[in-house]
C-alpha cells in the first residue's frame, strides 16, 4: 500500500530525532521510487531532505558542533509544523513547510558545512540519479527533485548505471547508420 | 542531412573539450543542426551567468554563433506538437498503484517535435530513457519493471501512434559522432588519430554522462586498427 505524506513525514521525523541514519537513507530511497511512480513532488521532495538530513547526521563537524543541538530542534520544529500540514492534506501549505525544513538545512551548511556546494544541493543530486536510474529520462529526473541537469549528468556519468543496462545498438551499428544517413544525402 | 541535438549531448562534448572534432564532424558531413530555443537558454544562457558552468556554455555559444548549430525559435506549431509528444509519452506507461508514468520531459518532447516538424533523419540524444522510448520501448518496460519493481502496463494503442510519428528518425549519442569522426579521420582538429585518443576520448564522453558501458566501449575498440 503506498503510504500518506503524513504518514511519511512522521518517519521521517522520528527517524532524524533519533538519530537512525541508515533508516532515513532507505526512507529516502522509497520515497525517491515512489515519487517516480506517481511523479509526486511532495515525496521527491521529502525524500530529499530524507538523504540531507541523513548526510548531516553522519557528519561528526556537524554533531559536534555546539550549535548542533539547536539547529536539530529548529529543523524538528519545521518538520513537525509539516506534519500538521500533511495530517490536514494541505498540499500548499505542505509544500511551503518544506521549504522551512530546507531553508534550516541549508543554515546549518552555511554555518557549519565545508563546501561550496551545499549537501541540499548534492542530495538533490544523488536522489535524481536514483530516480533516473528507476527509468525516468535525465530531465524528468532533474525536475521531480529539483537537481540541477548538468550536474545529474555528470554524476551519472560516474555511477555504473549505464553499464547495468546494454544498449540495444553498439557503437560499431550506430555508426554504420550514421554512415548510410550522411552517405544518402 | 538534419539532425537535432539535445542539450545533454552538447553538453557531454563542450565538458570533454571535444569541440572542435564537433564543428569538423558537422562541417565535413554537411549536417544542419538544430537546437530548440528552450536547449540553448538550458545550456548557454542561463549557466553563462554561473561560474562554474560558463566555460562549458561559452563554447556552446560559439558553436551557435558560428552556424555550427542553428538555433530554431519556439513557434505555435512546436509548441503544440511538443505538448502532443509529451502527452502520449507520458501516457504508455503505467503501474496499478501509481498510474500513469511521467517519464519524459517538456524539453526531450521539443526536441522530437523539432525533429518531426523539420524532417529531421537524427537525434543526437546522450540520456537513455527518450533514446529507448523511440528505438526499445520493450527493453524500457523492462527497466521500469525491474528497477521499479512493479508490474508496468504498456497502453499498446499509444505506443503505436507514438512510433508511427517518428518512422525514420535514428538516434545517435556522443560516442558514436566521436568514433564516427575518428573513422573519418577528423580527430586532427583536436587529437592525434590513434587509438589512445579515440578510446580516451569515448571513456571521457562515458565519464561525462553520455548513456553507454565500458564493455560497448572496449569491444569497438578492439575493432579499430592502430595507425
Amino acid at each position: 500500500m503506498v503510504k500518506t505524506l503524513a504518514f511519511d513525514l512522521n518517519e521521517v521525523m522520528v527517524l532524524f530525532r533519533d538519530k537512525r541514519v541508515f533508516e532515513l537513507r532507505g526512507i529516502s530511497n522509497r520515497l525517491i521510487r515512489e515519487a517516480a511512480m506517481e511523479s509526486n513532488y511532495g515525496k521527491a521532495e521529502l525524500g530529499v531532505i530524507a538523504y540531507a538530513l541523513h548526510k548531516i547526521e553522519t557528519k561528526q563537524h556537524f554533531v559536534r558542533s555546539p550549535k548542533w543541538g539547536d539547529m536539530k530542534r529548529t529543523i524538528i520544529s519545521a518538520l513537525e509544523s509539516c506534519f500538521i500540514s500533511a495530517k490536514k492534506e494541505d498540499y500548499a501549505i505542505f509544500l511551503e513547510s518544506l521549504k522551512k525544513v530546507v531553508r534550516g538545512i541549508n543554515q546549518i551548511d552555511s554555518e557549519l558545512g565545508n563546501y561550496a556546494q551545499t549537501i541540499y544541493d548534492k542530495s538533490k543530486v544523488k536522489q535524481a540519479s536514483l530516480a533516473y536510474s528507476y527509468g525516468l529520462s535525465l530531465a524528468q529526473a532533474a525536475d521531480l527533485t529539483g537537481a540541477d541537469k548538468k550536474e545529474l549528468q555528470g554524476y551519472v556519468g560516474f555511477t555504473t548505471m549505464h553499464d547495468e543496462e546494454p544498449e540495444v545498438k553498439d557503437i560499431a551499428v550506430r555508426v554504420k547508420e550514421l554512415f548510410a544517413l550522411v552517405d544518402a544525402d | 542531412m538534419k539532425a537535432v541535438i539535445d542539450t545533454g549531448t552538447m553538453i557531454t562534448l563542450s565538458s570533454t573539450c571535444l569541440m572542435n572534432v564537433f564543428r569538423e564532424f558537422v562541417k565535413y558531413n554537411h549536417i544542419e543542426l538544430l537546437v530548440s530555443s528552450s536547449v540553448a537558454e538550458e545550456s548557454v544562457w542561463r549557466p553563462l551567468s554561473n561560474k562554474r558552468f560558463a566555460l562549458n556554455a561559452a563554447r556552446i555559444k560559439y558553436a551557435f554563433n558560428t552556424k555550427i548549430v542553428n538555433v530554431i525559435p519556439t513557434s505555435s506549431e512546436i509548441q503544440s506538437e511538443q505538448q502532443k509528444i509529451l502527452t502520449l509519452a507520458n501516457e504508455i506507461y503505467s503501474t496499478e498503484k501509481g498510474g500513469q508514468l511521467k517519464i519524459i520531459q517538456a524539453g526531450e518532447a521539443e526536441a522530437l517535435a523539432i525533429a518531426r516538424i523539420h524532417n529531421a533523419h537524427a537525434l543526437f540524444i546522450d540520456e537513455r530513457t527518450t533514446r529507448s522510448l523511440i528505438e526499445n520501448p520493450a527493453r524500457l518496460r523492462n527497466v521500469l519493471e525491474r528497477r521499479q519493481d512493479e508490474k508496468i502496463m504498456v497502453d499498446e494503442e499509444k505506443l503505436i501512434e507514438f512510433k508511427e510519428m517518428f518512422p525514420q528518425l535514428k538516434m545517435f549519442r556522443s560516442v558514436d559522432l566521436i568514433a564516427m569522426a575518428y573513422e573519418q579521420d577528423l580527430f586532427n582538429h583536436e587529437l592525434e588519430h590513434g587509438k589512445l585518443e579515440l578510446e580516451a576520448a569515448l571513456y571521457s564522453a562515458k565519464f561525462a554522462g553520455c548513456a553507454v558501458s565500458e564493455n560497448e566501449i572496449d569491444n569497438y575498440i578492439k575493432t579499430i586498427h592502430s595507425k
